[in-house]
């Protein structure tokens, strides 16, 4: 190390002690306490970060264009959207969309997985 | 002169050009749409700014900024809610305007103003960009770490409205994030935990799409609203005979004054857009329509949040340092795709730079077009219900962080990401500095580091004229803002 570095260890520790300083000074001054969060809502949130990390861990085995419009109709009905076009059409049509854009567009790999021989 | 020569021809291929008008057309939607600022917008489209020319993704990303610069203002007028936080002022007259059926007149004059704005702003900072850059060619770490500083300073102190302690404690977090990998100086590993996949750090794309988009949509999913968006009938969208002359001194006088705050790194559009209204109104002879339906208020804040984002942008290119939030995306954007701003560009790479001064002229002409032959259709987007966005928001973040190297972490730093951002908003912490944090973080902490390397251990290089003058600047900033917020009321959070 360069002599009179302060360090790698520096910018960690300033950020670090600043931290539990603001921290504790937060704690002081009247603050409007954040509103808690519904039962209800805690458990559309969760079921969001659920279904996010179900499709992050299929979608290389599934394939991008079977695992995504999967993911997108699960957080559709999640926000409340229960018609039929919403739930179907417009997964597969954005699906549609973005791998070819992706793919052709940007030539950028999107996983991949192969049905009866063929990969998709 | 030879630098826009470079600068025009350097656009002038079809697959550039055709960039500006998509990238207009995306800003206009994007900005129009609550919930989706020009930061969120701009991290959505860094994936693929990432597998295009550069000139070509700085034109995509560039007709965003400018183009969601003016669109803010339209639900800021129809509904009372800024599409972007820089439209804040503008729902000031620009709502009682449109509840008096003069919303279409509105809407016109918040276009022309921010085309007015933003074209002269853009001119200003073809000029001033160059000169800034030549100066700072002196620049040492010194001077360098005291800009650094001053633009924490600023975006926490000034540029936010919450507790000063939340905006602190974002950039620190901002801080300890991009500490990940390997420290730029010695080399030394941080935070690794001795995975490899974090010696290599956060990549920037996936963090960023995730703490403002995958966030975003968290928070949207806790407030699910189910009303649907008011209907409004805009009336006539001319701005009557004479707004020439009616008109013209504010969005000029306001172009200046949004340009002059925009150049101070940290101050961003919204206070540009409120001091050109302070301003205007204070040098009006009839007051008493402000805040009422004046046009002029209206006109005032377009024309100085576009300026001022063109101001923000002459330390993003010539120093290197951002100048608001969605300047940091910028400058994340130039080092993903391996331009290293600051001064230098203009003598290593002015056709780059020149080249996205020319986007920016040729974007406003067009946002000019564009918003004004669809804004019927611009007035829809608003409406677009948030049940139906947030989901494919939410693929578009998976998916571009994805595509950034093909690898499943960056998704998991997503997603990590995103339920930090949710966690953050919703406890009341500002998010734009810990963008802040990540971007300027190092730049503070490098040229911190050289500085004390170069003055063999000893803190004199913080008292150089400059150097200190910057530092003094900040400090004062920093007290204005304390100041600020003991007066505003005794009782609200001040620390």
């Amino acid at each position: 190390m360069l002599p009179h570095d302060p360090g790698p260890g520096f910018l960690p520790m300033l950020a670090g002690a600043g931290l539990v300083l603001c921290g504790l000074a937060n704690l002081f001054g009247t603050d409007a306490p954040s509103a808690a969060i519904s039962r209800d809502a805690l458990v559309r949130v969760g079921a969001m970060l659920a279904v996010l990390l179900l499709y992050t861990s299929f979608v290389e085995q599934l394939g991008f264009v079977i695992a995504t419009p999967l993911f997108l109709a699960a957080q559709l009905a999640l926000f409340g959207n229960r018609r039929v076009v919403t739930l179907i059409v417009y997964p597969v049509a954005f699906t549609l969309v973005t791998y070819l854009l992706f793919r052709f567009g940007l030539e950028v790999a999107l996983p991949r997985t192969t049905i009866g021989g063929v990969r998709i | 002169m030879t630098g826009w020569i470079e600068g025009f021809a350097a656009i002038a291929s079809w697959s550039t050009l055709v960039m500006i008008p998509i990238g207009v057309a995306l800003g206009i939607a994007i900005g129009a749409i609550p919930g989706l600022t020009a930061t969120v917008g701009m991290a959505l489209f860094l994936p693929f700014v990432f597998s295009l020319e550069p000139l070509q993704g700085l034109a995509l990303l560039l007709g965003i900024y400018n183009g969601a610069a003016y669109s803010g203002a339209i639900p800021a007028v129809l509904i009372k809610m800024p599409g972007t936080p820089a439209a804040a002022a503008t729902t000031i007259d620009g709502y009682p305007m449109s509840q008096k059926g003069r919303a279409g007149e509105a809407l016109t004059i918040s276009l022309v103003a921010s085309v007015i704005g933003g074209f002269l702003g853009a001119l200003a900072l073809s000029f001033a960009a160059p000169v800034l850059a030549r100066y700072a060619l002196n620049f040492g770490s010194a001077e360098f770490f005291a800009i650094a500083v001053l633009a924490l300073t600023v975006i926490i102190s000034i540029g936010s409205e919450a507790k000063l302690t939340k905006g602190l404690i974002s950039a620190m977090l901002g801080f300890l994030i991009v500490a990940i990998g390997f420290d730029p100086i010695a080399g030394f590993p941080r935070f690794t935990f001795g995975t490899t996949q974090l010696q290599g750090g956060i990549e920037l794309i996936p963090l960023l799409v995730g703490l403002f988009g995958l966030g975003e949509a968290f928070t949207q999913m806790e407030k699910l609203s189910k009303k649907a968006a008011p209907k409004v009938s805009p009336g006539k969208f001319t701005m009557g005979r004479g707004w020439v002359r009616r008109l013209g001194p504010t969005m000029v006088g306001s172009t200046v004054v949004g340009f002059g705050t925009g150049l101070l790194p940290g101050v961003g559009g919204d206070v540009g857009g409120y001091m050109a209204y302070n301003e205007t109104r204070r040098f009006a002879k009839d007051k008493t329509q402000f805040g009422k339906g004046d046009p002029r208020g209206v006109a005032a804040s377009e024309a100085a949040n576009n300026a001022s984002d063109m101001g923000s942008l002459v330390s993003t290119f010539a120093l290197g340092i951002p100048g608001n939030a969605q300047s940091a995306l910028l400058l994340g954007a130039l080092l993903i795709i391996g331009v290293q701003p600051g001064p230098n560009l203009f003598t290593s790479n002015s056709s780059l730079v020149f080249g996205a001064f020319a986007t920016m002229m040729v974007g406003y002409a067009l946002t000019l077009i564009i918003g004004q032959a669809g804004i019927r259709f611009w007035i829809r987007v608003v409406s677009v219900p948030p049940r139906m966005l947030w989901p494919g928001v939410m693929v578009l973040s998976v998916i571009g962080s994805f595509a950034v190297r093909s690898n499943v972490f960056d998704v998991l730093v997503t997603i990590g990401a995103g339920v930090l951002g949710y966690v953050l908003t919703r406890n009341g912490f500002p998010l734009a500095p810990v963008l802040i944090g990540v971007i300027v973080g190092p730049i503070a902490e490098q040229n911190f580091r050289r500085s004390m390397i170069s003055s063999q251990g000893s803190y004199e290089w913080m008292l150089q004229p400059l150097t200190l003058t910057i530092l003094i600047v900040a400090a004062v900033a920093l007290a204005f803002a304390i100041w600020a917020r003991v007066r505003a009321s005794r009782r609200l959070p001040v620390l």
